[in-house]
């Protein structure tokens, strides 16, 4: 059991990492994007080639993924997001429009990817021993996924507290607004935050890759994953959304003990129970 | 200073200012003084670049046009507001929403000489300097929001009804506040419903009716005038 | 609304024979002009269903391959055992009730909730599947029973013309009835729907599941094409992206938008997805993307203004004419010669409204103790007073002072931590903004919520319609037609919201409200902003209101208004009442003059 328990810890680490990307995208930046996923899948992608064609270490694949999925969420948010936002009437009328392009650029993206891999799965063998914990055992990839992801997270939540730009950001969240009153240009920020999340759903696709197999349609999967995330932690809540990830990655552990291929199944129950329950997330305030 | 020409604002078919026309000057208190609906929030939201003029109109900020500027470029250029209902960061803490105050590259140079002024300044701020904006009381966070709003060194501070919710008592502080940051150099724009003491604070005042501007004068001729009563007690 | 039913008939006549037309094409036309009527057919139908819901609503839904995908399932599987028809409906029922569960999970809470739940539910069905059939069967694919699998494709292709007419009627009819009105309210501003007597959840579940339905009844009938099927053919996600570019293409707000989208849509992936698969996945996000910039409202909106314009020349005008000359000719022959022959069905007099008869003891509104806290921030505090019946009361106070936090806690749109609200004696918190309305309590909002998208006579139909009072669309349109004029609005019935000046705005949100036929009317800083003759008018209209025996509850700032129509007004200061009286009483108390004018003696 307790092997199980630490396996999901570990994993609902990364789910954390996953969120906190989303988060930025959708807490901060205000965007519902659901081609979030598909940025995963190119990080994954990238790792394998990274191995498979020049024999590097495929984390060094972040070292292309990042980098350019920094720069094109960046111009999504630009060039596509921007006009979008100067022509709707209102909130809900743009919502209903980014929903519908993202919509649009996840077919765009999948179907690249389809393109040249034509939907199968790959998966590829890195750093597969086991590592012995407190008397159980975790897969060394999975422990170092995990490890690279909390210190990401790290990194990102003491930006966000500690920086003067991680203020802003912040303060975007609580009330865009009120931010371009005390001078913050609200839109370069955003999308600055829009393209960070992209850049860390990408590093987070090279973690997960070492040790899972990666096709061409696991996009929505995460983009999914991190959407329920979010909602079950809270919308722009960080460290709720650490916890709900942590909550979703036990969740699905425990359960594949019974049933597997049923992870999503689990996600959408809890999904379920939070929305009956308590809508604005388990760790939001009142 | 700071002078609008034939400001004309319209949400839709609702024309919420029209041909407004007025003059801030260097270290005066300007008051304007208006009903419900009659245009008052519109007008501090399009100085400070919320809201968009329609074409003919023109803000002048020494000199130079701002009516095109986005929010970021006015409070950089030294105007800064103190929006209705304060719109503070509930979930940071005091010290964290005036440093955010500081925000802009300008003000970054002296921001602890700042901080240290500001909360000199408002010494209940100074006490609860780690406690989350949205639990403290309305007075305070009306201190705060002003304290926030000063941290950008603006040369000009819009205050949209900062009276609003608080007890007379609390009232007198804030103008006595006000009062002290004219002394200060820097002008201020105030929208008020509470007639009586900002009219003690006011130099000039306009009155604001329906979105346009049908009375203004010195804060003396004013204070005789019958007018300020009939609007709003139908004496 | 509901207006040239003489031009219906003649459409309604045109759709028939279209649809003998096409059902008979079979008889003439083999293999490839079937397979493309099919193709044709279940994309329009499909497209159609998905705008069913979603398009008046604007709740985008994701979900439309589930749907197809549950339909595609249950045929094959109860296709074994029972006959084909039963299937179908079985499929229908069973994508009914899959919609039920997940239109009460999603649908009480905003739209992006939705988006996001029916954007998973494909990969959810998948995997779901997927697990089943492994688990259980040992094998992704599952054929299709001996009995269907046989099927001449021009059964599936009659099928499939009736669902996609029956989407299609069902779409038109439902747009003229009060549930379409209801469904465009919804998606022009729910906060107006629910306090206009609309049960806005139960309006969005029913209509998304039978949407659901019929998007399941056409994925059986689709699965009916294949040898076999797996979870990946059934729960595909181009469904969903397909039927929303065709549906977005056309338009969603005609019934005959969709239909327009899809033709295209069919015929150029009928020539690219066979040959480059993943390049038109990639072609189709990309001309999506370009759709949601360069054509919002998609290609319906401007074919129906050429159509518009068209027929304003002068060789359309002629043709209208000549045909208006054989309607009337008709109907003259229908009445003299016809309906002597048929009987008339008789008509139910309309229910006697609610007098609200109590003795004049029990005030209307009796409002107690009421508290409501936001965070730290006590918004009303221990407030109580009472609204006699047939009296017009202000409430009156400083900005922040709780007003419109009262109205909003009497009409239901919040819950207040402690207290009572007695309507005629009974307590009223804890029902719904739409129950509250149908109690007869009426409101305006203090920023005018005027729906943009319908014209001024639908705004105030959906008072008639739905209010305390319900009565069909057709029943409403007098007593609409005489709001208007008594509102002033007479000559901007057939404008749109979004057109009208701010003043003919706050006239149609009274009207709406009053055609709600309200007992208590709650007029939330209704004449702020008018000028000094408008002032007049309106307050002559709350008078005249008054007389006709609604109770009103004023909350103002306009101290002329106060003073002219109340007789009883109370004071409120910070969430608390400080004063209670008459006009007089109340303007001339020193605590009052200080918290509108502040501290100062020096009053004249």
């Amino acid at each position: 059991m307790l092997e199980v328990i630490l396996n999901g810890l570990v994993l609902g680490g990364m789910y954390g990492l996953i969120a906190l990307g989303l988060n930025l995208q959708f807490g901060i930046a205000r965007m519902l994007n659901l081609s979030y996923g598909e940025f995963f899948m190119y990080g994954a992608f990238l790792a394998l080639f990274a191995l498979t064609w020049y024999q590097l270490n495929p984390l060094l694949g972040a070292v292309v993924a990042v980098p350019l999925a920094f720069a094109i969420n960046w111009l999504i948010y630009r060039y596509l997001f921007q006009p979008l936002i100067r022509r709707a009437p209102n909130r809900d009328a743009l919502d209903a429009d980014i929903v519908l392009v993202t919509f649009g650029l996840l077919f765009v993206f999948r179907g690249i990817a389809e393109v040249n891999l034509s939907g199968n799965a790959a998966g590829y063998d890195f750093l597969n021993f086991g590592v012995h914990i407190f008397g159980a055992i975790v897969p060394a990839n999975r422990l170092l996924a995990f490890a690279v992801s909390m210190v990401l997270g790290g990194a990102l939540i003491v930006m966000l507290r500690r920086t003067r730009f991680g203020s802003a950001l912040r303060a975007i969240a609580i009330d865009p607004t009120a931010a371009g009153l005390i001078g913050i240009n609200v839109q370069q920020l955003s999308a600055l935050a829009f393209a960070l999340g992209g850049a860390l759903i990408a590093v987070s696709g090279v973690l997960v890759s070492t040790f899972t197999t990666v096709s061409a349609g696991i996009g929505i999967v995460y983009t999914l994953k991190a959407l329920i995330i979010v909602i079950v932690g809270g919308p722009g809540r960080m460290g709720g959304a650490l916890a709900a990830g942590i909550l979703l990655g036990v969740a699905e552990t425990v359960a594949l003990q019974f049933a597997s291929g049923l992870t999503l199944a689990i996600n959408y129950a809890i999904l379920i129970l939070v929305l009956l329950i308590r809508p604005t997330g388990l760790f939001a305030r009142g | 200073m700071l002078r609008l020409e034939h400001i004309s604002v319209a949400y839709g078919k609702h024309e919420a200012l029209h041909d407004v026309s007025l003059e801030i000057e260097p270290s005066r208190t300007t008051v304007i003084l208006g009903a419900n609906g009659a245009g008052k929030t519109t007008l501090l939201n399009t100085i400070a670049g919320l809201v968009r003029a329609q074409p003919g109109g023109r803000i002048l900020f020494d000199g130079k046009p701002i009516e095109h500027e986005h929010p970021h470029n006015v409070v950089a250029a030294g105007i800064a507001m103190v929006p209705e209902g304060r719109r503070l960061f509930g979930d940071m803490t005091v010290m964290d929403n005036l440093r955010l105050g500081a925000y802009p590259v300008r003000a970054r140079a002296n921001e602890n000489e700042r901080l240290e002024r500001q909360l000199s300044m408002f010494p209940r701020l100074a006490e609860r300097r780690n406690q989350l904006a949205r639990t403290m009381s309305g007075g305070e966070q009306q201190m705060l929001a002003i304290a926030r709003a000063l941290m950008s060194e603006p040369r000009v501070l819009l205050l949209d009804e900062p009276s609003l919710g608080l007890s007379p008592r609390l009232v007198s502080d804030l103008f006595a506040v006000l009062r002290k940051i004219t002394e200060g150099g820097q002008s201020v724009l105030l929208v008020e419903q509470n007639a009586h003491q900002s009219l003690r604070l006011a130099d000039r005042v306009y009155v604001l009716e329906n979105g346009r501007i049908v009375r203004s004068g010195s804060a003396d001729e004013m204070r005789q005038d019958k007018v300020i009563q009939q609007a709003y007690l139908g004496l | 609304m509901v207006e040239k039913s003489s031009v219906n008939r003649l459409a309604i006549a045109a759709a028939v024979v279209g649809t003998a037309i096409l059902a008979a094409v079979p008889l003439f036309v083999a293999g490839y002009g079937i397979s493309s009527g099919i193709t044709i057919f279940a994309n329009v139908a499909l497209a159609t269903a998905w705008a069913f819901f979603s398009g008046p609503t604007r709740y985008i839904s994701l979900a439309t391959a589930s749907f197809v995908g549950i339909g595609m399932y249950t045929v094959v599987v109860a296709g074994t055992v029972v006959p084909l028809s039963i299937a179908l409906v079985l499929a229908a029922l069973i994508g009914f009730f899959i919609a039920l569960v997940v239109g009460l999970s999603t649908l009480r809470l905003s739209g992006v909730y939705f988006v996001i739940f029916t954007f998973g539910l494909t990969e959810l069905m998948f995997q779901l599947a997927t697990w089943y059939e492994i688990s259980y069967s040992r094998r992704l694919t599952r054929f299709m029973p001996p009995n269907l699998a046989g099927l001449d494709s021009a059964v599936i292709y009659e099928i499939l013309l009736f669902a996609m007419v029956v989407a299609l009627a069902a779409t038109w009819y439902v747009g003229r009835t009060r549930l379409g009105q209801a469904l465009r309210a919804i998606g022009e501003d729910e906060t107006v729907a629910r306090h206009t007597g609309i049960n806005t959840t139960l309006v969005k579940v029913f209509v998304f599941a039978v949407a659901s339905a019929m998007m399941a009844f056409i994925g059986g009938t689709l699965a009916l094409r294949l040898p076999y099927i797996t979870p990946s053919i059934a729960f595909n996600p181009t469904w969903s992206f397909q039927v929303l570019i065709a549906a977005l293409l056309g338009g969603p707000g005609f019934f005959w938008g969709p239909a327009v989208g899809a033709i295209p849509l069919v015929l150029l992936s009928d020539y690219f997805a066979g040959r480059f698969p993943y390049h038109f996945s990639i072609a189709l996000g990309v001309c999506f993307v370009i759709i949601v910039y360069l054509i919002p409202g998609g290609i319906a909106p401007r074919l129906a203004g050429w159509y518009r314009r068209l027929a304003a020349t002068e060789g359309a005008r002629q043709i209208r004419d000549r045909f208006a000359t054989l309607r009337h000719d008709l109907s003259l022959w229908r009445r003299t010669v016809l309906r002597p022959r048929l009987r008339g069905v008789r008509r139910k007099a309309p229910p006697a409204l609610q007098t609200g008869d109590n003795p004049a003891q029990v005030p209307l509104l009796r409002v107690t103790d009421l508290r409501k806290a936001f965070g730290g921030l006590v918004a009303v505090r221990d407030l109580s007073f009472d609204i006699p019946k047939g009296s017009i009361v202000g409430l009156i106070g400083p900005n922040g002072s709780g007003k419109t936090t009262v109205l909003n806690l009497i009409t239901g749109e919040l819950v207040p931590d402690s207290g009572s609200i007695l309507l005629n004696g009974e307590e009223i918190i804890g029902a719904m903004s739409y129950q509250v309305n149908r109690a007869r309590i009426a409101r305006t909002f203090q920023l005018v919520r005027v729906l943009p998208g319908m014209t001024t006579r639908e705004n105030v139909a959906l008072g008639r319609m739905f209010g305390s009072d319900p009565v069909t669309a057709s029943a409403a349109s007098k007593e609409v037609n005489d709001l208007l004029e008594r509102v002033g609005l007479s000559g901007h019935a057939g404008q749109f919201g979004a057109q009208l000046t701010y003043i003919d705005q706050k006239r149609v949100e009274l009207a709406r409200a009053l055609a709600t036929h309200p007992q208590l009317l709650l007029l939330d800083e209704w004449l702020a902003g008018l000028n000094p003759t408008e002032l007049k008018i309106g307050i002559e209209l709350i008078r005249q209101i008054s007389r006709e025996g609604v109770t009103i509850v004023l909350v103002e700032h306009v101290m002329e208004a106060i003073r002219a129509l109340c007789q009883h007004v109370v004071v409120m200061n910070a969430g608390e009442r400080i004063a209670e009286g008459t006009p007089a009483e109340v303007l001339s108390d020193p605590r009052v003059m200080q918290v509108y004018l502040g501290e100062d003696d020096a009053a004249a």
